[in-house]
């Protein structure tokens, strides 16, 4: 199928769609669940306006996206570490993978993908620790594929690249804690939905003075990471790290739509503070 | 295996319980399809607990695999260690059996709940207690007047530290207020704007998976 | 595999350390009884329970918390269960996390005090752990009686000579509180949108500290009377109930130890501020 056809297809269904929630809430139909219908007719926008820059990447133009200094500090931290004869560790964090924080595991093994093939380029040791029993597999096959594909297979030895801990929270931050110091590691790269234990794997890489770079798009998390870490991935950095890592430039597009959520959202804030002094509270619409 | 199975296959599922959840929590239409959606939304939880409960397996299987490597390297750090992890791994597989045997919950199970109370709540509590000799450390090593907005956060902290206790109250009634007031104010209007861009972050991503555009969890196509 | 380089095997963190130990174990052994203020979330809390709640309603409590944060959630449950057995409530104790029955149990033996004079079946009911999350707390509110079949002692539901009070106490309409103690923050969006948007029943939050930011727009948005957080919310509580508890203790501990960590602050700026001056070699990374 062509771009174009593509294109077209996804507008149709986005018009038809908004129809629907238009229909549904003028003739009282109650299609959309109370109070979801500007949500939905958000969501609805969002999609097209990333795909809609997905396609204008598509087309060859270049859509610039701002810089990410974690990210680019991954490759400083794992060339340090080669210097330094030491292994990179990576850990994405502990529990079942079916909750809320699915989302954020995927955006860790994004960045694991990343961080497996710089250390197949620069022929580094890397140890990821897990605490999620679903995702064994899968880092085993990414770890794997970055060796084999970077001509450097005598570096894959499943049991000491993946390491599952366990999942249960300070067992898993302790075993953790554990394998940074008897390994020595000279990166502490952390992505991941985390709670208390951010904290423990921060310092316990300043111990070792160990490069430090972590991420979550866990709030209350986010601070112990700005503060403790040489370099943080803020809230929803982590899920743009999943595409820069990719080094697609369509997917890469995408993270514009990002962006263009938040210009409606400080549009949705100035005209709700422009109409408060009328009488008017645009949250109460945007509930309906 | 091949690469259908591998990734297409995959890539279908998951683009499919993305569609499929937008439509369970957008769409009403009516009270049997709402009854209807409510169903399959917990069939589909169920499938999750039951995919849990059988990579809990492969992870017990997995720590095995990685301690009993350990000791027959007998790296010289690892090897205590790796032993009572293997033993308490046993003695806990045999009292969920056992538990399993006598049908009564394992969490009730006399035996389990000594281990729980005396073995493993004073290791978990002692974890989690670390922290705050994590706090302090890190508050002294990042807590510095490098520039003006690293002198703010510095400020916001000793007022909020002072507030949280009794010493602050000694020296002035206002640290309480304060504190509430840096609590409600500053801090919620921080936190919210990250909160819409995780969520902003978190549409785009579901919008990669539906098109089949975020791959990297799946390894390289070679 | 790179070997252990050779540390400093006292630094400036591990005096530190040493310090932080003793000013948080001395007050815990002998309490200094520093004077603490009320707040007004606290305040707040007690006032309904005092003043609103009627006497004698069925509060449900969820314990929905590990060993790790037993600390500092433990004090809280036992003052708010304290004040509502003071007002004769009668209260269905649950878990929605694995190992409440386990949290549970040492709750009652902890704070003997506030159980004493109670009768089980009679005052208070413990429906043990009710796996499912938000579904299962959804299925609370429809009915008890249709979500578990006994409680977390074997006794049945229906059994009402054994639990005389869940006669009258089956769906959500029958409390008029639920007490949600939990260290996730997961827990309280279930019950705000399955308790207190579907059936319009009140919420207590029972959170960590740094949980507070997360759940107060809730409270905020009304969907909850208030909310306590950590050991500070405990030690007011206790206060206000009259119960010398976990709490109070802690306060001091925890006094202590936050002027020793300012302490260090001050030095370690007093030190950033002296070495500035000399030049040093560039160190990796923005630090």
């Amino acid at each position: 199928m062509s771009g174009k056809l593509k294109a077209l297809i996804a507008f149709a269904i986005f018009i038809v769609l908004l129809i629907v929630v238009a229909v549904s809430y003028y003739q009282n139909l109650g299609i959309i669940s109370s109070g979801r219908n500007v949500a939905f007719v958000l969501l609805l926008i969002l999609f097209l306006a990333g795909y809609s820059f997905i396609g204008t990447a598509k087309e060859g133009k270049t859509i610039p996206v701002r810089k990410i200094a974690a990210f680019d500090a991954i490759e400083e931290g794992i060339a340090r570490s080669v210097e330094l004869g030491k292994p990179v560790h990576f850990t994405l964090g502990y529990g079942p993978i079916s909750t809320v924080n699915a989302p954020q595991y995927l955006a860790g093994l994004g960045v694991l993908g990343h961080v497996a093939r710089l250390c197949a380029k620069y022929g580094a040791p890397l140890i990821s620790t897990l605490g999620v029993p679903e995702l064994i597999a899968a880092e085993e096959e990414i770890i794997r594929d970055a060796y084999y594909s970077g001509g450097k297979p005598e570096l894959y030895n499943v049991t000491y690249n993946v390491r599952y801990l366990t999942d249960q929270q300070f067992a898993y931050a302790s075993a953790v804690q554990a394998t940074l110091h008897r390994e020595n590691v000279g990166a502490n790269i952390v992505v991941g939905p985390f709670w208390a234990e951010s904290l423990i794997f921060m310092e316990a890489g300043a111990a070792i003075d160990a490069f430090q770079v972590a991420g979550t798009a866990r709030e209350t998390q986010i601070p112990f990471f700005v503060l403790a870490a040489d370099y943080a991935f803020i809230g929803e950095e982590i899920f743009a790290a999943g595409a820069m890592a990719s080094g697609d430039i369509e997917t890469l597009a995408s993270i514009r739509g990002q962006d263009f959520g938040k210009l409606i959202s400080w549009i949705l804030i100035v005209v709700g503070l422009i109409l408060l002094p009328v009488g008017i509270k645009l949250a109460e619409y945007l509930v309906k | 295996m091949s690469v259908v199975v591998r990734r297409t296959i995959p890539q279908i599922i998951v683009a499919l319980v993305i569609v499929l959840m937008v439509v369970f929590y957008f769409f009403y239409i009516n009270a049997d399809v709402s009854k209807g959606f409510t169903t399959a939304d917990k069939a589909l939880s169920d499938w999750a607990i039951v995919i849990t409960a059988i990579a809990a397996i492969v992870g017990g299987i997995d720590i095995l695999r990685y301690h009993v490597n350990q000791i027959r390297k007998r790296e010289k750090r690892q090897i205590v260690f790796s032993c009572v992890v293997i033993v308490m791994e046993i003695v806990m597989v045999l009292l969920a059996c056992y538990a399993l045997y006598s049908g009564i919950a394992i969490t009730t199970q006399p035996n389990f709940q000594w281990l729980y109370t005396y073995l493993y709540a004073p290791a978990d509590a002692a974890m989690y207690s670390i922290l705050v000799f994590y706090i302090a450390s890190a508050s002294y090593r990042t807590f510095r007047a490098r520039n003006p907005p690293a002198v703010l956060l510095l400020i916001v902290a000793i007022i909020v530290m002072l507030g949280n206790t009794s010493l602050g109250a000694m020296i002035w009634e206002g640290f309480l207020p304060l504190r509430d007031w840096i609590y409600n104010v500053p801090n919620t209007a921080a936190f919210r704007p990250i909160t819409m861009g995780i969520g902003f972050g978190l549409i785009i991503l579901g919008l990669r998976l539906i098109i089949g555009k975020e791959t990297t969890w799946m390894g390289r196509r070679e | 595999m790179a070997k252990e380089e050779k540390r400093k095997p006292f630094g400036m963190a591990h005096v530190l350390y040493t310090l932080l130990i003793i000013s948080v174990a001395l007050p815990l052994l002998y309490p200094v009884g520093l004077p603490i203020g009320i707040s007004s979330t606290t305040k707040d809390v007690y006032n309904y329970i005092e003043n609103t709640l009627p006497a004698g309603s069925a509060v449900l409590v969820d314990l929905y918390y590990e060993m790790a944060a037993r600390a500092e959630l433990e004090p809280q449950a036992a003052a708010v269960v304290k004040h509502l057995f003071e007002k004769n409530c009668k209260l269905v104790f649950v878990s929605t996390v694995t190992y409440g029955p386990i949290v549970f149990e040492l709750l009652k033996s902890t704070a003997s005090d506030v159980f004493a004079g109670k009768e089980y079946g009679r005052d208070y009911v413990f429906l043990g752990y009710v796996a499912g999350n938000e579904p299962a707390v959804r299925s609370l509110a429809e009915s008890i009686r249709g979500t578990v079949a006994a409680d977390n002692y074997g006794n049945s539901i229906t059994d009402y000579n054994k639990l005389p009070m869940m006669r009258n106490i089956d769906k959500a309409e029958d409390f008029k509180l639920v007490f949600i103690v939990s260290s996730g923050t997961d827990t309280f969006g279930w019950y705000v949108r399955q308790w207190y948007t579907a059936h319009n029943i009140p919420l207590l939050f029972g959170a960590l500290s740094v949980i507070g930011p997360s759940i107060k727009p809730y409270v905020d948005a009304k969907q909850a009377i208030g909310m306590l957080t950590g050991q500070r919310s405990a030690a007011e509580y206790e206060v206000l109930v009259g119960r010398k508890g976990l709490g109070l203790a802690a306060m001091d501990a925890q006094s202590f130890a936050h002027a020793l960590i300012l302490i260090f602050i001050i030095i370690g700026n007093v030190v950033f501020f002296a070495t500035r001056a000399k030049p040093k070699p560039k160190e990796v990374g923005k630090k």
